[in-house]
């Protein structure tokens, strides 16, 4: 598994595709009345407006000469109600537009996290958490704006821009002609700026996510860095990877404000070159070439301009607003491993008869960790496995959750193919403690619930009891109510195993697997724990992971693994008679 | 308004240097401005000389004269933006990296209140709202008083009851305005809010992903995340809604000015106050009245989302921090000897170390046992300075560590976490965390010394393989042997090992304390464990319950003490005759 780090940028091998857009373009289908209507405002507000010049010339055409005051206050009068339609036409579409806007964002945010829901432990073993994490927040915020109005103004803006062209040709076509040839010109600097610009952004894109890696990472991992004062060092490092994303941002709006400047400069030379040919006409004495024409024409070409550079700007935001969109559209598109198959069921109760069958994995391709490994556990036995780190113990473990799937081979509950069954109906059934104990952000008692949704405070309290959590709890300064969070500083490692303890005990679960996760709780404390959970698991089945004697002894078999194969299996009386691998561990750990 | 004054100032000061590039670009923008009145008044020239009166040589000279005040316009226009870009762009550098290194400082009190979702919010989409401010909000805010004024001096000029009928309509603007900035600034507070809390969800649910497979709560996380999902998008609506309220007020307002204009003018025109020409000026002139006007709902809105972002950048900013530097450092190689002097450490009411007393002579071993949260590890981690006593002192070499330099004395004390945190990047990276100078060969002697260079070394890129972030995908025994090589490879003159070896097996164990023990620098090291294996042999046991040392001494005197020790001990050799 090729890991990425805030040094590595993410590869992106498609090129742009239209596709995407399209895929954007639907989630605006849930708002389309919204969006239909906004459009139909538009157009009326747009054509009343249109009346406004018309009006103006009016006034200086007609009422002023004729010194007619009241008809000119009249005429105010009329544009006043015209301006005050568009302002309510504008009220309306702004109403509206925020609506849709705020919604899709919502929308994308929901697919983007529910699928994120579904990906496995290797996408998020195999990246910085930062740089998922701006997908999700930072990503979907910048592409607001774009999709919540940049497509329906895009749209009126071509309508306005084919409208202004049908009005020239019926003034004159031979200017028309010339107005337009600017057109190719300005749609040519796009296309060849366009690579550039969007590489650019993809660019700073994957370095302001380098950036955020290394943000998080630190934040993280900050005790760390304090404690080998590394400060100074990693302030360095993030300065240059702010440098990156800079330089690159730079490099991308040099580009971006570009266009204006070009837009504009076009529009000029096309308005010049149609007064050199309506003033070669005029002097030739084409009849059909007079001032009047030239004028209204010379108005028509601003007119006809001004969307052209609007189209220019909604066109940056959309190359902007694509380098995001293909980033969300890429973590939607990640492949979701570990799945329920078609038809796969509910896993019934199960009293616990596991069976693994020739079973091979490996992590990465070429490097088996479990090869072959076969074994049975039957119901209420509890297995402790064990044999050198790294051996293949927590594999196993995994496995059976199915937090990865197996290469070849079978796994089974009670004759279940666990490949079969609903992941959830699965893993609900399994009492899982990892080596991580997270703690989320909430209190202590909402931390113990996460076992449980609907268990009662009484329930919660009461496997607080049972894991000897209950008087450490007691002694906080609000009980169960003291709030924790994520990296939960305020209690000791200890602590937050007997937490996450409770919480899986809680969980009330058909099978309990232990992985590494009695390690920093106290012995004495371990023996009452082990004591209470005996009684809540009796008949149960259990995997556990140490590496205490005291722990291991008590286990009815042990599985002892050692380079991802089953050297030794037995009770702990069986493997020591049996002077092996165990038997070895054993006596070293006796005269340590 | 002081508090938004205030904001302004904290701004302002960001442009450092810059200063002056800022006032280029809004000198170029003006001038842009300025230059964009020239073309029409070109091309009448063009209709009325060339067109009308015949002078068709006239028409090349021109235009070439229009052109260039095209290409001059726009390569001002060009200009500014570029430099406010620069400018913003400066400001957000130097921000982030004074946030982060404030965060990088602060203490774990510090870190215990703040989310990590809320901090990178803070670097990543705060920041972000202050470039806006500064890149565009700024420059368009003195841009359009420019305007208002210019145009404002030049009507009064021509006719100055004319200008008067025209700025009778700004005070109502004016107002809106300031209603809007009003009425905006709490919805600006609760979008931030949202979105910090948002984020907060967001991290951690990639943080806590594990956990959430482990209990299949995926359904219940979603759910969480929609009531977070929701409310920002919620407090986004409402914020928007209230400026959209007032916006087609201000555009109203904006295009009525063009209407009174235009009126007024064929009025004055009519009763010969103004000549036709005067009023062509007025009209042309009309955009440079209307742009400003309609800019301002923007305007306020953006600098009320900025007022709300920029609260919270200057509460981090000049966050205290708790733990730092003294005044003047004491700097000096340490040979290790350790006290502590009736040593108390409370924390919320609670009282976590209770008047420790204790004296550790360089070079020894001791092991520190209790039960769970009795405050073994917070005792470890008031040498580094990682917690300050909130009385007592803590000295070593016969110096408070409050008097060390910080640098000089986290560098030559080496710990390991109890939490163990490996960074995502190489195992090379992460062993030579605290020395990233360090040649291949020690890197190679610390994993060696840990005992991770035979696992390290059967991975495919050996040193150079990438471990994930808090390092998945490998096992806890793996990390805490990395963590141990990390700790030893600057050579510290104190070794901290907290709960180290607890992942590890016991032959590995011992293979480690052996090499410990057998490195050539004498560390004094303390070793905090659950297994007696770990601190069996140490010179010293100290048992730390509820706070307090309630035994010590070395193994054979707290086996004979009976006690906590002695009753581990027989837990956890539980073959073992008495």
């Amino acid at each position: 598994m090729a890991r990425n780090t805030f040094r590595i940028d993410e590869e992106l091998d498609a090129p742009f595709q239209w596709g995407q857009l399209g895929r954007a373009v639907r989630y605006m289908g849930k708002y389309a009345k919204n969006i239909a209507t906004v459009f139909v405002i538009t157009v009326a507000s747009t054509l009343l407006g249109l009346l406004v010049p018309l009006l103006t010339q009016r006034a200086i055409d007609v009422y002023i000469p004729a010194k007619d005051i009241e008809s000119l206050l009249a005429l105010g009068g009329v544009m006043l109600l015209i301006i005050a339609f568009c302002a309510f036409c504008a009220r309306w579409r702004y109403r509206l537009n925020n609506r849709t806007g705020q919604g899709i964002i919502r929308d994308i945010r929901s697919d983007l996290y529910a699928h994120l829901q579904k990906l496995p432990f290797e996408y998020y073993d195999s990246r910085p958490a930062g740089k998922i994490f701006v997908r999700v927040v930072n990503y979907v915020n910048a592409v607001a704006d774009f999709l919540s109005s940049g497509l329906v103004n895009a749209i009126l803006e071509l309508l306005s821009m084919v409208f202004m062209v049908f009005y020239m040709l019926y003034i004159s076509p031979p200017l028309t002609l010339v107005i337009l040839s600017g057109l190719p010109l300005f749609v040519a600097y796009i296309f060849i700026t366009k690579p550039r610009q969007r590489r650019a952004f993809r660019l700073f894109n994957n370095k302001s996510s380098n950036m955020t890696a290394y943000l998080s990472e630190n934040i993280n991992g900050v005790r760390v860095t304090q404690s080998f004062t590394r400060e100074e060092y990693n302030l360095g490092i993030f300065a240059s990877l702010q440098k990156d994303t800079r330089d690159n941002y730079m490099k991308a709006v040099r580009i971006t404000h570009s266009i204006w400047p070009v837009s504009a400069l076009t529009s000029w030379l096309v308005v010049a070159a149609m007064y050199i040919v309506a003033a070669a006409g005029i002097r030739s004495g084409d009849g059909h070439m007079t001032v009047g024409t030239v004028i209204a024409m010379a108005g028509f070409a601003w007119r006809f301009w001004w969307p052209v550079q609007n189209l220019g700007n909604i066109y940056n935001s959309l190359i902007t607003a694509a380098s995001y969109l293909e980033r969300i559209f890429q973590v939607m598109d990640e492949p979701v491993t570990v799945s329920d198959v078609p038809n796969a069921y509910e896993l019934p109760a199960i009293n616990g008869i596991v069976t693994f069958l020739n079973v091979d994995f490996s992590y990465e391709p070429g490097v088996p960790v479990l090869k072959n490994v076969t074994f049975e556990v039957n119901q209420g036995d509890s297995i402790a496995l064990v044999g050198p780190t790294g051996a293949g113990k927590s594999t196993v473990i995994n496995l059976l959750s199915r937090f990865y799937n197996k290469d070849s081979g079978g796994i089974y509950i009670d004759g279940h193919d666990i490949n079969e069954v609903t992941l959830a109906s699965l893993r609900r059934q399994l009492g899982v403690m990892l080596q991580d104990t997270f703690i989320f952000s909430g209190d202590i008692m909402e931390n113990i619930r996460y076992g449980r949704l609907d268990a009662s405070d009484e329930e919660c309290i009461e496997a607080a009891k049972a894991v000897r959590a209950d008087e450490f709890i007691r002694r906080l300064p609000q009980g169960y109510l003291t709030a924790v969070h994520e990296r939960g500083d305020g209690l000791s490692a200890g602590q937050r195993q007997l937490l996450s303890f409770a919480r899986t005990l809680l969980s009330r679960p058909r099978v309990l697997i232990l992985d590494e996760a009695t390690s920093s709780i106290d012995t004495q404390t371990e023996k009452l724990v082990q004591d209470g959970i005996a009684a809540l698991m009796k008949g149960r089945t259990s995997f556990i992971v140490a590496h205490r004697l005291s722990t291991i002894r008590s286990c009815t078999r042990i599985l002892y693994i050692s380079d991802g194969e089953i050297a030794e299996s037995g009770s702990h009386d069986e493997l020591i008679a049996k002077r092996g691998l165990y038997w070895h561990l054993y006596m070293s750990q006796l005269q340590a | 308004m002081p508090e938004e004054l205030e904001n302004l100032k904290w701004a302002l000061g960001w442009l450092g240097k810059k200063r002056r590039v800022m006032a280029l670009a809004v000198l170029c923008s003006l001038s842009a401005i300025g230059l964009m009145t020239v073309g029409p008044f070109l091309f009448r020239i063009v209709i009325d000389d060339v067109l009308l009166g015949g002078q068709y040589n006239k028409l090349l000279p021109l235009l070439s004269l229009a052109l260039a005040s095209v290409l001059a316009t726009q390569a001002l226009r060009y200009t500014a933006n570029m430099l406010c870009e620069v400018v913003s762009q400066h400001v957000v550098v130097t921000m982030r990296a004074r946030l982060f290194e404030r965060v990088l400082r602060q203490t774990a009190a510090f870190h215990r209140e703040n989310t990590a979702g809320s901090l990178i919010t803070l670097c990543t989409g705060d920041v972000e709202i202050v470039r806006h401010f500064i890149c565009w909000v700024m420059p368009r805010s003195i841009e359009c008083v420019a305007m208002m004024l210019t145009v404002l001096t030049l009507f009064m000029a021509v006719n100055p009851l004319y200008a008067l009928c025209l700025f009778v309509l700004t005070p109502i603007s004016g107002t809106l305005a300031y209603k809007l900035g009003r009425s905006i600034r709490p919805a600006h507070k609760k979008v931030r809010e949202c979105r910090e809390r948002l984020s907060t969800v967001v991290n951690e649910n990639i943080s806590g992903n594990r956990v959430i497979r482990a209990f299949a709560r995926e359904a219940h996380e979603i759910e969480r995340f929609e009531r977070e999902n929701q409310a920002f998008r919620d407090a986004q609506v409402n914020a928007n809604r209230i400026w959209l309220r007032f916006q087609p007020y201000i555009e109203f307002m904006a295009q009525t000015l063009g209407a009174v204009n235009l009126i007024v003018g064929s009025v004055f025109v009519v009763l010969g106050r103004i000549t036709l020409g005067q009023m062509s000026i007025f009209q042309n002139l009309a955009w440079a009245l209307n742009d400003p006007m309609l800019s301002i709902g923007a305007i306020v809105n953006d600098a009320q989302r900025f007022a709300a972002s920029a609260d919270k950048l200057i509460a981090l900013q000049y966050s205290h921090i708790a733990i730092r530097q003294p005044d003047a450092p004491h700097k000096a190689d340490i040979a290790g000897k350790i006290e502590l002097r009736h040593v108390t450490l409370t924390a919320g009411g609670a009282v976590l170390l209770h008047d420790i007393n204790l004296v550790i002579e360089k070079g020894l071993t001791v092991g520190f046992m209790g039960p769970t949260g009795s405050g073994k590890s917070l005792l470890a981690g008031l040498l580094p300075r990682l917690y300050d006593p909130t009385s007592g002192q803590v000295l070593i070499d016969g110096v408070n560590v409050k008097d060390y330099d910080l640098r000089c004395l986290r560098g030559q004390i080496g710990m390991t976490m109890q939490d163990v945190f490996i960074f995502s990047d190489s195992v090379d990276s992460n062993i030579a965390y605290g020395d990233p100078e360090a040649p291949p060969e020690n890197v190679r002697r610390a994993a060696e010394l840990a005992d991770a260079h035979e696992f390290v070394s059967r991975f495919p890129q050996g040193y150079n393989t990438v471990v994930g972030e808090r390092g998945t995908g490998i096992s806890g025994g793996q990390k805490q042997r990395l963590s141990l090589a990390r700790a030893i490879l600057p050579n510290p003159s104190v070794i901290i090992l907290d709960d180290t070896t607890s992942a590890v097996d016991m032959e590995t164990e011992k293979k480690i304390q052996d090499n410990l023990a057998g490195m050539e620098t004498r560390a004094t090291k303390l070793i905090i464990a659950q297994r007696v294996s770990s601190v069996k042999n140490a010179d010293c046991i100290y048992i730390i319950d509820g706070g307090k040392v309630t035994e010590h001494g070395d193994h054979a005197r707290l086996m004979a003490n009976k006690g906590y020790y002695y009753d581990t001990y027989r837990l956890q050799h539980p073959g073992e005759a008495v």
